[in-house]
């Protein structure tokens, strides 16, 4: 792998279906439904902070505008997991605080194109490390690239680290069953 | 396998037709075929949004011409049956499924059925097919895959920014 490195499988550790299964329904956010929603989120929130690289994360829907991109199918949610992550992956990750940690949940169908997250210059100046652990178990149609990575079917379990957090990526689930995925931002110990 | 046919010149012919649309409408995809009414609902009880399943069909004679059929299956040594090329458009997909075929009794009859997938466009990040537990993706123009049957369970997404186009054919 070329973006990333393989770091471990925590499935016999973190019982991850339960973890997932805990998670309420109406729990965390859905990325807007269209363009202009997507625009209107840029400005509030990732565009007004300062020392991110929002600026490159607003080239990511520009890219998919541009491509006219079927905005049906880039739909994601993201729900908050610090909580979750420092109790149960801190030896795992041996982590020192938990920057940033998201779940987020693709259906059937669904995408997230090729974009970069919003990564805070404190977080890079930290030296903080970030991680995907793929959560959900293998399932035909599930893939995650990252940079030139490309993760097929991953085993559930699965945790890579990132070579740059601000990595371009993109999420794709093609199968039948939901897609989870858990990234984290943490500096260690 | 060396590329015998100009897929470039290919495409830039099925570029500028309109081709047949698959959706997931009901009164477009034949449901009163058994194999359409399982995959059907094998997307409908998994949640799949109809409004994220589409592809679009292009065939010999109408689309293309015939001779690149007749090309294809001398060069993979087969007796067509039938072919087409397929395009995903950024942000579609065809999710898992086998594929269904009207004539498909009519042609186990003539022979062993044999299937092949060929990547006609230069590859693009985010265009990936899933066949028999295998990943399709950053293939060069001209990669042909033949598959272990013809009717094996696959599925294609397009997370990349230009239309995914593959040809398919059907031999015996």
């Amino acid at each position: 792998m070329k973006n990333s490195t393989y770091i471990t499988n925590c499935a016999e550790l973190v019982d991850l279906d339960s973890i997932i299964d805990s998670i309420p329904e109406s729990k965390g956010l859905l990325t807007p439904k269209s363009y202009d929603l997507w625009m209107e989120r840029f400005d509030k929130d990732i565009l007004s902070i300062e020392k991110c690289n929002g600026a490159e994360c607003h080239k990511s829907v520009k890219g998919w505008q541009a491509s006219n991109m079927n905005i049906d199918a880039i739909s994601v949610r993201c729900i908050d997991a610090r909580d979750m992550v420092k109790d149960t992956f801190s030896e795992i990750l041996n982590i020192k605080e938990v920057l940033w940690a998201e779940f987020s949940q693709s259906e059937p169908g669904k995408m997230l194109p090729h974009h970069c997250d919003a990564i805070m210059d404190d977080w890079i100046e930290a030296g903080a490390k970030k991680y995907s652990i793929f959560a959900s178990k293998a399932e035909p149609g599930h893939v995650f690239i990252l940079g030139e990575d490309h993760y097929c079917q991953p085993t559930q379990g699965d945790i890579i680290e990132w070579h740059d957090m601000c990595e371009w990526h993109t999420g794709m689930n093609f199968g039948i069953k939901s897609k989870w995925l858990l990234n984290v931002v943490v500096t260690t110990n | 396998m060396k590329n015998l046919i100009d897929w470039e010149g290919v495409l830039d012919i099925v570029a500028s037709l309109p081709g047949h649309d698959v959706t997931m409408d009901p009164d477009n995809f034949n449901t009163s075929t058994p194999g359409y009414a399982e995959i059907y609902k094998l997307w409908v009880d998994a949640g799949v949004d109809p409004k994220v399943v589409k592809w679009t069909n292009y065939y010999p004679n109408k689309d293309f011409d015939q001779s690149i059929e007749s090309s294809f299956a001398e060069q993979v040594g087969v007796t067509p049956l039938r072919s087409w090329i397929s395009r995903i458009d950024p942000g579609y997909s065809a999710p898992y499924h086998y594929d269904v075929d009207d004539n498909e009794q009519e042609y186990v009859k003539v022979g062993k059925l044999k299937r092949f997938t060929c990547f006609i466009h230069p590859c693009v990040l985010g265009q990936i097919m899933y066949l028999e537990d295998k990943y399709y993706y950053n293939q060069p123009v001209g990669t042909i895959v033949e598959w272990s049957a013809y009717n094996s369970w696959h599925g294609a997404m397009n997370a990349g920014k230009e239309s995914y186009y593959l040809f398919h054919l059907l031999g015996y």
